[in-house]
């Protein structure tokens, strides 16, 4: 950004009586400048696009264990049967999952009875028709889902994740 | 579809970022947490020497991490004026809940007032008057000189009955030390008020009072005790939904067995094993689901007995054990009077009780050998008796109440280890006042004497009426209409005409009209009815000062400013003393303003160190600076469970 170069009044009337130009540029340029030299950061995270699978590898209601967005933060993929909020694919019905509970850190357990993830730590439990969302537990966050594309060949990307995921406090370390 | 936050980073908090002692003003667990502060131009980063664990946080934190939290664990608040990050999150240090967090206090950060960040911006910031048809807002000064105006006022028509009082009792946030003994020593010490009532009921009284008549105090064991109990008897309590981490972090380890080391360590020969379970409860709650999964639901009893049957239940509990001589005959000797009259007079058979309550026989015989059936080589059952609102919000409530700590009483489980016949409770205490026996027994039904046109004065302290008492139509309706008779009066004064304004007012409540003064840290329902709004702070705005639900003692540090003018409660009561004494002495009543003298305090520790330091026994050696340096984890669980030096004198909720 370029500082204004246009003068104000009592600047012109200054300019105008040729008195004072000199020192001013004189002051200025005494003051010290740390220049920052860190990278600009950005306002968010930059996510990895990760092939995890391809749609033909999803069975229905049989999860699929990846990791995203690298191999320290495992996940599944599912298809649901049914088409939700936010699924891909040609049913509309794949979605992905953090699988780490976001209360205290436990591998969450799939039910394919009712289709949720279920915490052995503490009993939390989260709708995977719903987004993640806590049906019932201790988290103060619902289930980080991963934000999906399928290409025309059915490989299935992830491309981000809508919460912050448990033991990192940036989602790509 | 489910929130998200779309929030995928936190800043890291920094090495040298400001730490305090936090205790969780939700609920009586009391679980400890620490706040961390720094300035809003800085941040830590991810390596060890860069943020305040001394961890890798470039690294993936694994189950149970120390440095981690969540989004609802942040936020950005003023401190001193300046804004600043704010992070609180679980200590895992703290023996109550070890690092564990609920969806109460692991949202304390994202539940802070914050102008940056939107969060609770609903607070009341300014006194606020009824001021030409509408709450406006003012200086300190000026309402709170409205207030002992009136006040005054109604006293000199009516006496001190003239002045009624709803007032918070107990600790946490809208409590503590600091604050009950504020208004305590308004109302039981400058004047002697005896139409007041309790946040959560229309009287000043027990909702325990039979366990104390009995003389066993409501919170008579610790935590641990939980883990040491060879059966838990859990009566109308929730306590995974409701006191969550006391549940998940004391009771569940005895369920799993892996407490059966620590029985060992206490109980030397005496045979011990995984934990058993009885829980009576008309519903089939998440409690009882997590003690099955944990313990097998061979070691969980569920009875689910008709609603409000609990009496018939305990008493054939008390006939069986002791037809059967399981009762321990040297406690009773020592500690009881009038035993064999109480087990005469309950005498409940079996197969009465089951009829009564809905359950079988045999389900109560089995249960109660659950209680009480000597373990092996004859050593006594450690039973620890819990219960809550399902019992005592029943009706009959007394004697309900009595029968479960007879059972108790007649097993030898008050004051040992593995024992105790407790309140799960609400949220924590913290009661310190001057002695309200004044009040008298039966206490006065307040709510029904405001319905009826009584009294002239309404001093309202984090109580709400409207959405709390009972028939709260009826109150609300004869409410709106005494107080509006004020309000109308009040609308045709000049504002700046404080002497007709106060003879208006004063006209007003001899036509039956009510002042109402509500002090509070959010518009309240009952607050639309009121003349004068008060703004309080909360915990973590304010030091505050409370006790758990096994009696641990910890101080919640200030990490943050108040909003707007808010003051912490125990200063509000002080100045309200202090222009009362003021508006009496212009009156020359020189000899009744005396009586308002020594309201001094500047700080919540000037009212702490004249209350509990003060004047509780013990309090002597009680300070902010120790409470600061023992942190989280004041009071050896050995001298908590000896209940009887620290006799609870609270009317608790």
């Amino acid at each position: 950004m370029k500082r204004c170069q246009m003068m104000v009044d009592v600047g012109r009337r200054k300019f105008l009586s040729g008195a004072g130009m000199a020192a001013a540029g004189i002051a200025a340029a005494s003051v010290p400048i740390t220049q920052a030299n860190a990278a600009p950061p950005t306002a968010r995270v930059n996510y990895p696009s990760n092939r995890l699978a391809n749609v033909n590898d999803l069975k229905l209601n049989e999860p699929l264990n990846v990791s995203y967005p690298d191999n320290d933060a495992p996940g599944v993929l599912l298809k649901l049967g049914k088409r939700v909020a936010d699924g891909i694919g040609p049913d509309g019905d794949i979605v992905g999952f953090s699988t780490t509970c976001p209360h205290k850190g436990f591998q969450l357990v799939y039910n394919k009875s009712d289709r949720t993830l279920n915490c052995p730590g503490h009993y939390s439990r989260f709708d995977c028709e719903a987004g993640g969302l806590q049906i019932w537990g201790h988290a103060t966050q619902n289930l980080p889902q991963y934000v999906l594309r399928v290409d025309a060949k059915g490989d299935i990307y992830a491309e981000g994740v809508d919460e912050l995921l448990y033991g990192r406090l940036s989602n790509v370390l | 579809m489910a929130y998200k936050r779309q929030i995928d980073q936190l800043p890291i908090v920094p090495k040298d970022a400001k730490e305090f002692n936090v205790t969780c003003h939700y609920c009586i667990v009391g679980c400890g947490y620490k706040a961390y502060t720094w300035p809003t131009n800085r941040q830590g980063g991810t390596a060890p020497e860069e943020n305040k664990f001394g961890v890798d946080l470039s690294k993936q934190q694994q189950a149970e991490a120390v440095a981690w939290y969540a989004p609802a664990m942040y936020n950005i608040v003023r401190q001193n004026g300046e804004a600043m990050h704010l992070v609180i999150k679980p200590d895992k240090d703290c023996v109550v809940n070890s690092g564990l967090g609920s969806v109460r206090g692991a949202r304390m950060a994202e539940m802070s007032y914050s102008r940056q960040r939107n969060t609770q911006l609903q607070r009341l910031t300014e006194p606020m008057v009824w001021r030409y048809g509408q709450m406006q807002p003012t200086s300190w000064d000026d309402a709170l000189d409205l207030v002992a105006r009136v006040t005054v006022g109604v006293i000199n028509d009516m006496s001190e009955d003239g002045l009624f009082v709803s007032a918070f009792d107990h600790g946490g946030a809208g409590g503590g030390y600091e604050n009950t003994w504020g208004t305590g020593k308004l109302y039981f010490g400058a004047m002697k008020v005896k139409n007041i009532r309790i946040h959560n009921r229309p009287a000043y009284n027990s909702e325990v009072h039979a366990t104390r008549d009995m003389g066993v105090g409501e919170l008579n064991n610790c935590y641990e005790d939980a883990e040491l109990a060879d059966t838990i008897v859990a009566v109308g309590t929730n306590a995974l939904e409701t006191q969550t981490n006391y549940f998940l972090n004391h009771w569940v380890p005895n369920l799993r067995g892996t407490s059966v080391a620590k029985k060992n360590a206490e109980f030397g020969s005496e045979p011990v094993e995984r934990g058993r379970i009885v829980i009576v409860d008309p519903r089939r709650t998440v409690t009882v689901n997590a003690c099955e999964v944990e313990a097998g639901k061979d070691r969980v009893m569920h009875l689910a007995i008709n609603s409000g049957t609990d009496l018939a239940l305990f008493n054939a509990w008390l006939t069986y054990i002791t037809d059967k001589g399981w009762t321990d005959k040297a406690f009773i000797a020592a500690s009881t009077k009038g035993f064999d009259k109480a087990v005469a007079s309950n005498k409940t058979s079996l197969e009465e009780a089951a009829r009564i309550t809905g359950l079988t026989a045999d389900q109560i015989q089995k249960s109660a050998e659950w209680i009480a059936e000597p373990k092996q080589g004859g050593a006594r059952r450690r039973t620890m008796f819990a219960y809550e609102k399902g019992l005592i919000w029943g009706n009959d409530n007394y004697r309900t109440n009595g029968a479960l700590v007879n059972v108790a009483l007649a097993t030898g489980n008050i004051g040992r280890p593995g024992g105790g016949c407790v309140r799960m409770g609400g949220h924590q205490e913290g009661y310190s006042r001057p002695s309200d026996a004044h009040v008298g027994r039966p206490a006065a039904y307040v709510d029904r004497l405001l319905i009826d046109g009584k009294g002239g004065v309404h001093h309202i302290w984090g109580c709400d009426h409207y959405k709390t008492t009972l028939n709260a139509l009826k109150f609300k309706q004869a409410y709106k209409k005494r107080t509006d008779l004020v309000k109308d009066a009040m609308s045709a004064v000049p504002y700046g005409d404080r002497d007709g304004m106060v003879k208006a007012i004063m006209a007003a409540i001899k036509k039956g009209g009510l002042f109402a003064v509500d002090v509070d840290i959010v518009p309240t329902k009952i607050g639309e009815a009121c003349h004068v709004w008060l703004p309080a702070a909360t915990s973590g705005e304010a030091n505050l000062t409370s006790m758990n639900g096994e009696r641990r003692m910890r101080l919640t540090e200030r990490y943050m400013d108040p909003p707007g003018q808010a003051m912490p409660d125990c200063l509000i009561a002080a100045r309200i003393a202090n222009h009362m004494e003021r508006v009496l002495r212009e009156q020359g009543k020189a000899k009744y303003a005396d009586q308002f003298k020594g309201f001094d305090w500047k700080t919540e520790e000037d009212a702490f160190m004249d209350g509990y330091h003060g004047h509780e026994k013990g309090g002597q050696f009680v300070t902010y600076e120790r409470l600061r340096a023992m942190g989280t984890n004041p009071g050896a669980s050995g001298r908590l469970r000896r209940w009887q030096d620290h006799r609870h004198k609270a009317p608790v909720c």
